[in-house]
Parts: structure tokens; sequence; C-alpha cells
């Protein structure tokens, strides 16, 4: 399941590279519209980063997974005699590797546009890659809740979005923390346990909403 | 092998009961929105069929186990979206656990070999239905369960799907199909 997953994942390929262009236009033209100010930029990119993070991960991951559904993928998933589960943690780790961890890369490579130093965006990079395996397993669950609705981006929102607060809140604050020079262990120790618990969560959800999904 | 009790799902049917044995075929007939479709996928297990209706074996079922026997074809032909033909079987390989050989032995039965190059998505209907029904060759499943399979095949590719449901059925195969056109020769129920 995990190298069919993989394999898919690799699949979209072309539909990733406008994720990635969108991640990198939107960064640029935010880091431009901030102005120069080095302190303001600093200040405020973390929380920007995160913010269009968790953005291109719900806006592309429907996308994919609305495809697979119209196509009757969905159907060989229920139909094949692994557990659901398994699916959605290989799809987790697909996303992670094709989505997540580009997207990481691009952030780390980006930071010098909002004047972070090597420490801060060390830290940027570390909170990105512990956030991202909860931020894909939610834009999949949100993506099952929503894939026979209409106007699925609102529902998705109201449902998934207030739970990334946990992510945005200790991965912020691990960057307030670098940026003051204080210890961030305890804030990367909260960040990594909610991204566990995040992960279970939508994990055992979507394997509960997968069959309702594919009811058509 | 296969029998339905008291299946219902309102307002389309209720109460529908019937079995179907080794080496047989049952055409499940109807109009459109009759609930052909519902009825197959309920039979499959991809809509959640009432408790103690379906029995395999004279079982009662146990979803995962039961679905390792069956071949489900729908209206959705289960082919990705983004994948060259190629790659597909890729999928197929990683998805079943079947020999690339084998699938590619099938696509040469079923005429769509020399597309390999080609997108899913920019074959025809009906050179995307053959791909998709190249599964009858290469899944050994006793249960297929297809639904409208005629649909897009020229008269070539309905040959080759007859002479598949013929040598299905001669390996002491079952076969539940929906479809709207009455064959007379086949055992039928109408919805």
């Amino acid at each position: 399941m995990i190298s069919r997953e993989l394999y898919n994942a690799y699949l979209h390929k072309g539909n990733l590279s406008s994720t990635f262009t969108f991640f990198a236009l939107a960064l640029f033209c935010a880091s431009l519209t901030l102005g120069p100010n080095e302190i303001f930029l600093r200040q405020s990119a973390p929380g920007l980063i995160w913010i269009l993070a968790i953005l291109t991960i719900f806006f592309s991951t429907p996308l994919l997974l609305k495809r697979e559904a119209q196509c009757g993928l969905l159907d060989e998933i229920l139909l094949h005699p692994s557990l659901t589960s398994t699916y959605l943690l290989s799809k987790v780790m697909a996303e992670y590797l094709f989505i997540g961890l580009p997207l990481a890369v691009m952030s780390f490579l980006l930071s010098p546009l909002f004047a972070l130093s090597s420490g801060e965006t060390l830290s940027l990079l570390l909170t990105l890659l512990i956030g991202f395996p909860a931020l894909s397993a939610l834009g999949i669950l949100g993506s099952l809740l929503t894939l026979n609705t209409q106007g699925g981006g609102l529902l998705l929102s109201l449902i998934i979005l207030p739970l990334t607060l946990p992510l945005l809140i200790f991965g912020l604050s691990v960057m307030e923390m670098t940026q003051l020079g204080l210890d961030s262990f305890p804030s990367f120790c909260l960040l990594m346990g909610s991204s566990l618990f995040l992960l279970i969560l939508s994990v055992t959800a979507g394997s509960w909403a997968l069959p309702f999904a594919a009811e058509r | 092998m296969l029998d339905v009790r008291n299946i219902s799902f309102l307002p389309l049917f209720s109460n529908l009961s019937f079995s179907l044995a080794q080496r047989e075929i049952l055409l499940i007939h109807g109009t459109n929105g009759a609930g052909k479709s519902t009825l197959l996928r309920m039979i499959a297990g991809l809509i959640q069929p009432p408790p103690g209706t379906i029995f395999w074996k004279g079982k009662r079922i146990q979803l995962s186990t039961y679905q390792q026997n069956l071949l489900y074809s729908g209206h959705s032909l289960g082919l990705h979206p983004e994948a060259l033909l190629k790659d597909q079987v890729n999928l197929w390989h990683y998805h079943y656990r079947v020999e690339k050989k084998a699938i590619e032995e099938a696509l040469h039965i079923w005429g769509v070999a020399p597309l390999v190059n080609q997108k899913t998505q920019h074959l025809s209907q009906g050179q995307q239905k053959r791909l998709s029904l190249s599964r009858l060759h290469w899944l050994a499943r006793p249960l297929w369960i297809l639904d409208e399979p005629h649909t897009n095949l020229d008269s070539e590719g309905r040959k080759i799907f007859e002479d598949s449901l013929a040598h299905h059925i001669e390996n002491e195969g079952l076969i539940l199909l929906a479809s709207h056109e009455k064959r007379p020769e086949i055992r039928e129920i109408c919805l």
C-alpha cells in the first residue's frame, strides 16, 4: 500500500508543480508587500509561512482526492484487504514526501526574503517538518468529510482549520523562543505532541469517514 | 455460493432475495434509476449492506475477507487521471501484487497494448473501458460484479468481453451483471 501511494503521489507531479508555484509566489509577494523593515519582516515571517503552508495543503489535498474519488480509485481502496488506516497513513507519508518536504525546503530557501537568521531558519524548517504530517492528515480527513458536498472548501475551513491551531500556536512559540534567544525545547515537545495527537485523531476519524465518502 | 436475502434500499428496492451458484450468470435488469448500481455496490460492500443480508459460501459475510473474492467493475473505471497507460500497469502491480507480465498480456488481448505511452484520460471512452475490463483477465477472483460492462464497447470489444464471461463460467466462476439491455439467454431479476 505504501509503494502504491508513493507512486500515486508521483503521478500527480503535474498538479503539484502548480501547488509549489502558488506557495513560492505567495511568499515572494508577501515579502514585497511587508516592506524593507527587517525587524517587522523577521517577526511576521513565521506566522505568514505557517498560514501559507496550511492553506497550500488545504487547497491541494481535496483537489487530488476528489479527482481520485471521481475515477473510482477509492472503490479500489475499499475493496483492498488492507486496513483503511494503513491506506491513510500511506497517503500521509506520500503527501509528506511529495508536498510537505518540498514546501519545507522552499520555505528554507526563501527565508532570506524575510531576513531570518540561520538559527531562525533552522527552527522554522524543523517546526514545518514536525507539523506537516498532522497537516496532511487533517487535509485528507477534511477532504473525505467534504468529498460529496457542494462548496466543500468552506466546510473544510469551518471543520478542519480550527484543528490546526495547536500546531500554529506551538510552531510560532518555538520561533518566538528562538528569536528571543530562550530555550525552545519545551515548545518543540508540545509541537511534536500535538502533531502526533492530530495525526492519530485524523487517521482514526478518516478510517471512519472513508466508507461514507465512497458511498455515492 | 452467493445468497442475498431480503436486502432493501428504500425507495429503490425492498426485500430482494436471490442466490447465485458456481458457473452461473445472473442479470440484474431494470430501467435507468431503478437501483441496479446501488444493489451491486451493496453486494460488493461499497455501500454498507444491512447485517445478515449477504451470505458467501453459506456464511454471513465478513467484508474484508469476502471482498477478496470479488472483482467489481462500476461506472467509474478505476483509472488514474494523471497516469500513462504504463503507469496504470505499475499502479495495478503495486495495488494488487500481480505480475506486470500478466497485466501486459491482458492488454494485448483487449487490444490496448499499443497505447502504453498515452495518458489514460486521453484514450477514447471505449479504450478506457477496455483497459478497465482487462482486469477480468489478470485478477483471479471467483465472483465478478459488473455494472453495465457493455457501455462504450464496440463489437470487437463485446466479443472479447463475452469470451471472458464464457471462460470464467467454465472455470466455476460466478457473474452478477447489471444492464438495462435484455439478455434472453441469461437468468434475470427485474428491479
